[in-house]
């Protein structure tokens, strides 16, 4: 099976999977330069993978400021874990799963956070078949994600950590400090696993959950915190908006484009109820919904897949609309109505063909 | 390029040093290279108008100081602009070490005041970086250096080199400026005069010297002038003639706050705490240590602050900046990596957009700086300074750095004098000397007292009030009269402030002041503002027993014709809601004005009581406002005691007597009690509530009760009760015993309450 033939079959291949190409590259220039031990890339081509290079023609995939993902990459190499804070769709996994491809090579090391995770979930489990005719040994452990990330150097994402109770959480407080796991179980060598160089951890945190399950001081201390932040410049949320709608309906099948001037309309829309504040200046209420980019994707996407199954092909505001009420309203009463007046304070005062449109599709809002 | 060859030629006669403004790395070079090839003369953008002061410079002043020009326009504009220095600016750094040296130095800039009239909206803060920063090509270099913004690449490129030789900086700043300056969207206007202007000022000294000249210009204009020299005069480069303008030019102190409020166009380098500290570390040798004496402060700051700190945290930091500063390729920890080391390493909280953060604001007040500049004895300062300073020693006011407090009786003339140099101050924006307590226009006090007390912005701030004349007195009213001109939209209200603001500053007004106030309270169209402003008017005109406008025509005059505008609003105000208290506040200024100036007023008995009648009859009028025009009536004489009792009727339901009520008592409050019909009606319609309606009607009655003082509503009690056997005030006949017994029952009975947790003994 070679590399392009996964990528096409997968739904969703991994960073590494999918820009396998531009890691090689940047493997090769990186050469033997020095680097953190353990790390497949420097720190200078982490960035560059992460933020794009016109030279080595590396796609750029995260928009945000440099200082914000240089402080991520560092923090990373030194002994603390990193911990993403942020409102919900800001593309906190996202930049985890980047980081992680690009400095161990894998991603795939993920922990998801729940009401539900245990200690098991976290560090090894048991295959009780062989645990009961073999007794704890090596072949009867399994391993999760964050074992295996110590064993091999790697990097370890743990997703909404917050959402797990208090005590799951400090599971992580001995192996974040002394880097070292402890297997009771076993015996000899086996019972202490010493994390190689190359480990870390990559935790997100919602921070509009934060009332689920607070972190204790204990390991907030062994985390950097960085807060990821909605792109504030509605011009390249626009661009990656386009792209990214256009690019995941191409794989889906689906020529349907969305066109700048719709893209303009809706990332103004969602950039607007986000702020809770019009371009002109007027103040507006805010949706309970998060208005985040990843969402203004997906309602491109509906829209487009709208269009092309239902309609001619072309996407129109009236598709948006209809989108942007099944998979960004989930159908809150409240936000609806704060739509419906978005709709007839602002909207309906705009120029333009497609806001004409979009003021036009209201009827959908009923 | 050419240009390029020539203008890095440390052998041409005349050397370009392009700087940014306030940048220490130029400063530091630009000492060693006049150390180096000793010029003959260090011209230097600088204002040229302030050459007869220059040795001025030279005296022992405190850094940051600032030139501060100002001018006034033929259409009135006053406008000041500043050049401030800090210990660190390369304009400064090249002034000292020109006397140093023994050179001419000189400043070759255009004068602010024909800048001033050049420019569309003329950049104040004259060492800003506006010009930089915006070009296409400072966004392609960052890009490709992988910085944030022009601050971050300028650092990169310049700032943060240890081993740069003058050579070095001329080469690269060079090449940077020269790219910069053919890559600008445009260049102004006033720029190509300045220049024009400066080639003029290098050819003269080209005249005088055959040595060596360096030229100390921020570098948007280096290879401009370059070229210029290498030409034949450009028909732009005439001589200077001078506009005829009311100008002037004086050093003020300055201070790292106000370089680092600077803000858009007007903003210079940031930070510059920051570089102050990088400079002394470069003057002492210990450059590589910036970041920990930063680092270390910080955390005595935030301990300070009850923050807690700990060495790990620190050493996190620390680690977290270096690294930082080798993914960044800095030589050495910089402004950025200390700060962004704080934001990874400290802060655990979500960031605002606005990054403040307790950790964050202490260091960037370490970063702003926190140095107030002094200029040194015999340092000559503008006529108003001067006056001021000489005023407030002649009449004992001086402010001390220690707060003291002044009480002035107004009915004394000396005080009344010193009283007017207050407000004159106070007006003119002088900081440090506050009123406290009531002001004489509130209340019957003819008394003030002032805190007065020496502030850092006091020396700045004389100096540059000059702008609006060259006396207190002159400067004060020059700042009012702004002030009234600057009001936006019509307020009766300030208008009317103003004018006690010049009462209070003693000063006699022409008529055409008289007529600004008068436009701005005509195009007042809010009742509310209007019949404030009357009330002030009122004061002035009437009661005033120490400011001398009692019965001035003018004041009469603005009195008479903001009583008709009052009036007329009146007339048109229609029905109001949930303003009842402003509302009466009006009607009761409009009625005590009649009352009171009745004859200077143009709206006669008659026309003034049918306005009333009229609303008095208007069935769509709220409560309040039909119990407000009643008590006027009644004022006036002119109520019928039975229409009155008409309306108590017709406003009898419980939501709406109180309403009335209020409006009645607040206007009428002492004719009522001569009414006791009216009482007794009252207490009708109140005994005739039902229990619940009585509820209802509570708690506006209360409001309506509470505006007789304690002896009316004792005396209204006693006239209800006239004729009965009951006496409000009877004394309780309870026996010993009875008294005993409920006093046993209500102790057992909270005791209960307590045992079950309903009651807690306080």
């Amino acid at each position: 099976m070679t590399t392009s033939e996964t990528k096409q079959d997968l739904q969703r291949p991994s960073a590494e999977t999918l820009y396998a190409d531009e890691l090689k590259k940047l493997i090769e220039q990186d050469g033997d330069a020095p680097r953190p031990e353990g790390w497949l890339l420097t720190p200078r081509s982490v960035l560059k993978f992460v933020l794009g290079d016109r030279k080595l023609k590396i796609e750029p995939k995260f928009v945000g400021e440099r200082s914000f993902i240089e402080r991520c990459i560092v923090a990373l190499a030194t002994n603390r874990g990193l911990m993403m804070i942020g409102e919900p769709g800001t593309a906190k996994s996202y930049l985890s799963e980047l980081l992680a491809a690009a400095i161990s090579g894998e991603s795939t090391l993920t922990i998801q956070g729940s009401a539900g995770t245990t200690e098991d979930n976290i560090k090894y489990s048991w295959n009780y078949s062989l645990l009961l005719a073999e007794g704890p040994n090596e072949r009867s452990l399994i391993r999760a994600p964050l074992f295996t990330g110590m064993m091999e150097g790697k990097i370890v994402r743990f997703e909404e950590i917050t959402r797990c109770p208090v005590e799951v959480q400090d599971t992580m407080l001995s192996i974040l400090s002394d880097r070292v796991m402890i297997v009771p179980e076993l015996d000899g060598d086996l019972r202490t696993l010493y994390a190689r160089k190359g480990f870390n951890v990559i935790a997100t945190a919602n921070t509009r959950d934060r009332g689920v399950n607070d972190m204790s001081a204990a390991l907030k201390r062994r985390f950097n915190f960085e807060t990821v932040r909605p792109i504030p410049d509605i011009q390249q949320e626009m661009e990656l908006v386009e792209r990214e709608t256009n690019k995941q309906l191409s794989s889906a099948g689906i020529p349907s484009t969305l066109d700048p001037d719709l893209t303009e309309v809706l990332v103004t829309v969602f950039h607007e109820l986000r702020e809770g504040k019009t371009g002109e200046g007027q103040g507006i209420e805010t949706l309970s919904t998060v208005m985040s980019t990843a969402e203004a994707v997906s309602v491109g996407i509906a829209a487009g897949i709208h269009a092309y199954y239902y309609a001619d092909g072309t996407i129109s505001a009236d598709h948006i609309v209809q989108s942007m009420i099944g998979s960004a309203l989930k159908d809150n009463v409240e936000d609806m109505k704060k739509l419906r007046h978005y709709f007839n304070v602002s909207v309906k005062e705009r120029k333009g063909k497609s806001w004409k449109q979009l003021y036009d599709a209201r009827r959908h809002l009923n | 390029m050419d240009i390029l060859q020539g203008i890095t030629n440390l052998d041409e006669q005349v050397i370009f040093f392009p700087v940014r403004h306030h940048s220490p790395k130029a400063a530091g070079l630009i000492r060693d290279l006049a150390r180096e090839i000793q010029p003959d003369a260090i011209l230097i953008e600088g204002p040229a108008d302030y050459m007869p002061q220059f040795d001025e410079l030279y005296l022992n002043h405190l850094m940051p100081i600032a030139i501060y020009s100002y001018v006034r326009l033929l259409n009135g504009q006053r406008l000041g602009a500043f050049y401030p220095f800090s210990v660190y600016s390369p304009e400064w750094q090249a002034i000292l070490v020109g006397k140093e040296i023994g050179a001419d130095v000189q400043f070759i800039d255009m004068p602010w005041a024909e800048l001033a009239t050049m420019e569309r909206e003329p950049i104040v803060h004259r060492y800003a970086d506006s010009r930089l920063g915006q070009s296409g090509y400072v966004k392609e270099l960052c890009d490709e250096l992988g910085v944030d913004g022009f601050d971050a690449l300028w650092d990169k490129l310049f700032e943060v080199q240890t081993d740069m030789t003058p050579q070095g900086y001329l080469d690269r700043a060079h090449v940077f400026m020269y790219h910069l300056r053919e890559t600008a969207h445009f260049i102004r206007q006033s720029d190509i005069a300045r220049e024009a202007f400066m080639i003029t000022k290098i050819r003269d000294a080209l005249d005088k010297h055959d040595g060596k000249i360096l030229v100390v210009t921020g570098g948007f204009h280096s290879s401009a002038l370059y070229e210029r020299l290498h030409e034949d005069p450009r028909e732009d480069e005439t001589a200077y003639e001078p506009v005829e303008l009311d100008r002037g030019i004086a050093l003020t102190p300055y201070s790292y706050q106000r370089l680092d409020n600077l803000t858009g166009y007007e903003s210079g380098m940031p930070n510059p705490g920051f570089y102050h500290q990088v400079w002394v570390d470069a003057e002492l040798d210990s450059d590589t240590d910036t970041h920990r004496t930063l680092l270390k402060q910080t955390a005595l700051m935030l301990r300070e602050r009850k923050q807690s700190v700990t060495p790990a945290d620190l050493i996190a930091v620390d680690t977290t900046a270096h690294a930082l500063a080798l993914l960044r390729g800095h030589a050495r920890v910089w402004r950025r990596d200390l700060i962004d080391g704080i934001i990874s390493a400290l802060v655990k909280d979500e960031l605002a957009y606005d990054f403040s953060h307790p950790f964050l604001s202490a260091i960037f007040e370490l970063f702003r700086g926190n140095l107030i500049g002094r200029l040194a004895e015999g340092t000559s300062v503008p006529p108003l300074a001067e006056q001021i300073n000489e005023t407030l020693k002649n009449y004992e006011l001086e402010p001390n750095p220690t707060s003291r407090d002044v009480t002035l009786d107004l009915m004394k003339p000396a005080d009344l004098e010193r009283s007017r140099i207050m407000h004159q101050l106070r007006v003119l924006g002088v900081p440090g000397f506050t009123q406290k307590g009531r002001r004489i226009a509130d209340s019957d006090e003819t008394s003030e007292t002032w805190s007065l007390r020496w502030l850092p912005e006091f020396d700045a701030a004389i100096i540059e009030r000059t702008i609006y004349g060259a006396t207190l007195v002159d400067a004060s009213r020059a700042r009012l009269h702004e002030n009234l001109g600057d009001i936006q939209n019509p307020n009766a209200t300030h208008a009317s402030k103003i004018l006690l603001d010049a009462a209070l500053m003693g000063m006699p007004e022409s008529n055409n002041f008289y007529r600004g106030l008068a436009k701005v309270i005509g195009d007042d169209q809010s009742f509310f503002t209007v019949t404030k402003a009357l009330n002030t008017l009122l004061f002035l005109y009437r009661f005033d027993q120490v400011l001398g406008t009692s019965k001035h025509t003018n004041v009469g005059q603005l009195l008479s014709d903001t009583f008709t505008h009052g009036v007329w609003l009146l007339q048109t105000l229609g029905v109001v809601q949930d303003r009842d208290k402003e509302l009466l506040d009006g009607l009761k200024a409009l009625q005590e004005t009649y009352e009171r100036c009745g004859d200077i007023l143009k709206i006669g008995r008659d026309e003034f009581v049918e306005l009333f009648m009229s609303i008095s009859h208007d069935d769509t009028q709220t409560p309040v406002m039909r119990g407000g025009v009643s008590g006027v009536l009644l004022l006036l004489n002119e109520a019928d005691d039975e229409a009155i009792l008409q309306d108590m009727r017709y406003f009898s339901q419980p939501e709406q007597l109180g309403d009335f009520l209020t409006g009645l008592f607040f206007m009428a409050r002492e004719p009522i009690q001569r009414h006791p019909d009216m009482l007794e009606r009252i207490d009708q319609l109140i005994t005739g509530y039902a229990d619940d309606d009585f509820l209802v009607a509570v708690p506006s009655l209360r409001l309506a009760f509470s505006f007789f003082t304690p002896r009316e509503k004792h005396h209204i009690a006693h006239q209800l009760f006239e004729g009965t056997d009951v006496s409000p005030y009877q004394a309780l006949q309870v026996d010993y015993n009875a008294s005993m017994h409920v006093l046993a029952f209500e102790t057992a009975l909270f005791k209960q309450l307590e045992q079950y947790g309903l009651w807690e003994d306080s």
